[in-house]
């Protein structure tokens, strides 16, 4: 946990707007993602160690359709789809691929990992956040949705068991 | 374009003859893992290149020739974040390398265009990994300050319009075949996205993406690359 000296404001504004952008409100109060997310309600967020990376990434590969979300300072990229379970070789989580999405992650960056359950646009929204070294966030994964818009029951099962099993809810 | 290599390249060259692999990789693949200096003369490409040849990628596995151009896409911006150089200055200099350059503006048709050519993979890296998407480009729309790519397809986006500085159009020999890109650099000279044709089944730019490619660079870039007024 880094506790900063605004954290009761920002917990209250989060309270109050629970569904806002984590980006935005970490440029309001000047702290990292890491921060603003760890500002939410007790209720909407839970957190596993980084090194969790790898066992969380290839149990996400169970889960059918996802939405990865990958953030710069030049835009954002989303995809949606499967992921592929991936190894480790060579200092990197490597998903192997010619399809769909794949890569090569540096999961040794990986300092934690965020289960947010929130409203998101007025829908509840579950996602898992992987931070980086900096409070920076590596990248995003959205449970996925139905053709009305609500979240994949047996994934969303998945994702609360995970989030059960590893991680430890911080006061 | 210079001749000098440049004193980055036998960093890369490390880079690309040793790395990465997956955990057990493939007996084929074990002669990649060992120093140049114990199969081949250093930095002999044309040594490397047969060695190249004489292996095949392992299937349903990434391959060798793309973790090897995997590892010069990290080697490059990782020396980029060093502060040598910038990804722009690196590519620039990339030994033989084709280069075309596209201004900013010309960003809606270039990917309006890319998102004819069928499945394309996009790349982008950041210091955390090389995040890669295989599909189609939805077309791009420009409004209030960004570039989106819209629809319900799987790859979606946007991008701040005032930080693409410029595109540019490579094609280069690298492990004995050519590949091909188009490199958008942001106005840090890193790079924001970079779009890769596919490959056949023998591993060879697909033909028409490459025809694709080579229309569009003609359509939008300047005759000549941005660095032939040095030279």
């Amino acid at each position: 946990m880094t506790e900063t000296a605004n954290a009761p404001d920002l917990r209250d504004r989060l309270a109050a707007d629970p569904g806002a952008l984590v980006e935005t409100v970490a440029k309001e109060y000047n702290v990292t993602l890491r921060q603003a997310v760890e500002g939410l309600p007790e209720s909407m967020r839970q957190f596993a160690p980084g090194d969790c990376f790898v066992r969380i990434m290839n149990e996400v590969a169970n889960w059918s359709e996802v939405t990865v979300i990958i953030h710069s300072d030049d835009g954002v990229m989303e995809f949606t789809g499967p992921i592929p379970s991936g190894s480790v070789g060579r200092g990197y989580f490597n998903l192997p691929g010619s399809r769909g999405f794949h890569g090569h992650l540096r999961h040794d960056r990986c300092a934690g990992v965020a289960f947010v359950e929130r409203p998101f646009f007025g829908r509840p929204s579950a996602s898992i956040l992987f931070f980086n070294l900096e409070g920076g966030v590596m990248f995003k994964i959205f449970v996925g949705r139905d053709d009305k818009r609500e979240l994949l029951k047996d994934q969303l099962a998945a994702f609360q068991a995970l989030a059960a099993n590893l991680c430890v809810r911080q006061r | 374009m210079t001749e000098v290599t440049p004193c980055w390249q036998r960093q890369v060259d490390r880079l690309v003859a040793s790395g990465p692999d997956q955990e057990r990789p493939p007996p084929a693949a074990t002669a990649m893992t060992r120093k140049p200096s114990e199969t081949q003369p250093r930095s002999n490409a044309v040594s490397r290149r047969r060695m190249v040849k004489s292996r095949s990628a392992p299937a349903s596995r990434v391959g060798v020739s793309d973790l090897k151009r995997f590892v010069e896409d990290v080697a490059i911006e990782n020396l980029a974040r060093e502060g040598s150089a910038s990804a722009r200055e690196i590519v620039e200099s990339l030994p033989g390398a084709v280069l075309k350059f596209a201004q900013a503006e010309a960003f809606s048709a270039v990917m309006s265009d890319i998102a004819t050519w069928g499945p394309v993979c996009i790349l982008l890296t950041s210091r955390d990994g090389v995040f890669e998407f295989n599909g189609v480009l939805p077309p791009v729309e420009h409004v209030h300050g960004y570039y989106y790519w819209v629809g319900e397809g799987p790859i979606r986006g946007r991008l701040h319009d005032d930080r693409c500085s410029d595109i540019a159009f490579i094609e280069r020999e690298f492990l004995g075949r050519l590949a091909a890109s188009v490199v958008v650099f942001n106005v840090d000279g890193n790079i924001m996205l970079k779009i890769v044709p596919m490959r056949d089944a023998d591993s060879a730019v697909q033909a028409t993406q490459l025809k694709a490619m080579r229309a569009l660079a003609r359509r939008v870039c300047r005759s000549r690359p941005q660095k032939a007024a040095r030279a």
